[in-house]
């Protein structure tokens, strides 16, 4: 028991840095990423070709990081000339090639086989579960002191009407572009900590309909709330691995139980949709009351 | 690989591509968002199929059409359970919500017929021309999508229904005002869609194989040959099939490193989406509004 309550932590930890990375740029700035996995897929690659390589591991975390960034900042590029829904087309294609690359290249981090025995690094898993929580902690914390900061002020702007930013004499494209980085180093942290808590990366781990597991996520635990954003995390993997244990118990294979659960996550995403778009927690607006002594 | 058969598998390729094309970029045109479901048209079609040739034991040209009939009024089921709600959220909304029903279609799909490729057993004839092989089922391919191409124009150019087509996709509050039911025409519209789409699944099918996955691995090649002819042009969408496939099978066919003087080196098979992605990537940056889009 105590075992399942700190892997599913361990899991919950790992999915809402990346809920909160996506709340940060589609909840808070509006840009619609439907390529959450080549983020993801970046922090875990990072960890998987260090090992393949047998690279010293202080590299993983330049990786990591240095790679997101530059994905991030070529996929923030189109973003300044494209409506929100050509990008996301853009971004869904984008996280696809990578796993492509992935697949085909067997140099890289072993191609369709994938690299196993990656090292779990931070031991017993109970200090695992307790450095995630920590850093969805600080994440969270970042994003909020955004959200409240002149900043985040600026990016929903942004995300209510770009004219409108841009009429303010703000750089649109820039803070789209500074919060891609950060949204892509919150996804690549999380692709990390996934590479060494499951200790094996394969391109399958990856697939197009991972991004929208976040998407429900999201949009469940409160789009804009970045409290929703963990709290969606934690409802649906709570669901999720219950599940895995369903099919343990009850016996039936695990890939009808898996088609269930992408079945349920996807009926949630359209009654969502449909009936409560603002999820469980709605944003919370923030009023601000003028002061002439403000300026 | 030499031209003659790059051009004959760009041409089959560009059929099937085009025909699916077709239905999204009608829907885009009238509905105004990218459908993710429309993928799932083309499995759903060719899986009818699956059931009605090969477990029903149907002969293939009665199955095909009920196929094809089915599909469409499954798309017009779509609008009246769950996209109708939304005809006033946003383009980003109705997206999210066509990944929905795609995620659940192609559940719903690996549940009732599993993961493995299953076969519609089209026993089809090689032949070979001067060096160039094709079959008779790739000739099946090209003519069966002209001849529907050619039934889409007369009905989207000689009929009330196309004239209705294109106002309302042209501005909706327009046509509603001109007394056109936008209602009816927009389920028309799912319904021609579908079947379309439903038809580009089964000519897939007979030529590879069927799997759940059939829609998701159309999808990229189906944006980006919509975005490059013009999202919302149908005609351009015909057009966009066939740039985005030859571009396919030329990045795929050519031998970089002979032509660079090196050891022959080409790009892997595996890429094929990657290309389309960046065909994708190029028009929009180049000419967002396509080969045939309208201005703006």
């Amino acid at each position: 028991m105590l075992n399942f309550l700190v892997h599913t932590t361990t899991i919950i930890a790992m999915f809402s840095l990346l809920t909160i990375s996506l709340n940060l740029q589609y909840g808070l700035t509006g840009l619609v990423n439907f390529g959450m996995m080549l983020f993801f897929a970046i922090g875990a690659y990072a960890s998987a070709t260090v090992i393949f390589h047998s690279w010293p591991l202080w590299l993983i975390p330049i990786f990591a990081l240095g790679a997101a960034v530059v994905a991030a900042v070529v996929v923030s590029l189109p973003a300044r000339r494209l409506k929100p829904d050509y990008w996301a087309l853009v971004t869904f294609g984008g996280q696809e090639v990578f796993r492509l690359v992935m697949l085909n290249e067997n140099n890289i981090a072993g191609g369709s086989i994938g690299t196993r025995a990656i090292p779990t690094l931070i031991t017993p898993t109970p200090l695992y579960m307790a450095t995630l929580v920590a850093l969805v902690a600080i994440a969270y914390f970042v994003v909020q002191r955004i959200h409240r900061s002149a900043f985040g002020r600026i990016i929903r702007t942004v995300r209510e009407d770009e004219v409108l930013a841009a009429t303010l004499g703000r750089n649109v494209y820039s803070f789209q572009l500074r919060v891609m980085i950060l949204g892509a180093v919150l996804a690549a942290i999380a692709g990390v900590g996934y590479a060494h808590y499951i200790t094996f990366v394969s391109p399958e781990a990856f697939m197009p309909v991972e991004t929208f597991f976040i998407w429900t996520m999201l949009i469940l635990g409160g789009t804009g709330n970045t409290l929703g954003a963990i709290l969606g995390a934690a409802i649906l993997q709570t669901i999720s691995i219950s599940t895995r244990f369903i099919a343990n118990y009850t016996g039936l294979p695990g890939d009808i139980v898996g088609n269930f659960r992408i079945i349920v996550f996807g009926l949630l995403l359209i009654l969502l949709v449909m009936f409560r778009p603002q999820g469980i927690l709605p944003e919370r607006k923030l009023v601000y009351e003028y002061h002439a002594q403000d300026k | 690989m030499q031209v003659g058969q790059i051009a004959v598998n760009s041409l089959v390729w560009a059929a099937e591509l085009g025909v699916i094309a077709i239905g999204m970029s009608l829907a885009y045109g009238i509905l105004g968002f990218a459908n993710f479901a429309h993928g799932e048209f083309v499995t759903v079609g060719a899986y009818l199929t699956y059931t009605l040739h090969i477990q029903a034991g149907l002969p293939l040209l009665i199955a095909i059409p009920i196929a094809m009939l089915f599909t469409g009024l499954f798309a017009v089921l779509l609008d009246i359970g769950v996209f109708s709600y939304v005809r006033q959220a946003s383009a980003v909304a109705k997206m999210v919500l066509s990944v929905g029903i795609a995620m659940i279609i192609r559940a719903v799909i690996s549940v009732l017929f599993g993961t493995s490729a299953l076969h519609l057993e089209f026993p089809s004839k090689r032949f070979e021309v001067s060096n160039v092989r094709f079959t008779d089922l790739q000739i099946i391919i090209i003519v069966a999508t002209l001849i529907s191409m050619v039934l889409f124009h007369l009905v989207f150019q000689q009929t009330k229904l196309g004239k209705a087509l294109r106002a309302t996709a042209d501005n909706p509050a327009l046509a509603e005002a001109k007394g056109i039911n936008t209602t009816g025409v927009i389920r028309w519209m799912w319904f021609i869609s579908g079947i379309f789409a439903a038809l580009g699944g089964i000519l897939l099918g007979l030529e590879t194989q069927l799997r759940p996955a059939l829609g998701l691995f159309v999808l990229m090649p189906m944006f980006a040959a919509v975005t490059v002819g013009g999202l919302g042009s149908v005609y351009g969408a015909v057009v966009g099939a066939l740039v985005l496939a030859l571009a396919q099978n030329l990045a795929l066919g050519i031998d970089y490193g002979s032509l660079l003087g090196f050891e022959p080196w080409r790009l892997r098979a595996g890429y094929k989406t990657g290309i389309a992605l960046l065909a994708l990537v190029a028009t929009l940056l180049v000419r967002p509004q396509g080969l045939f889009g309208r201005e703006g």
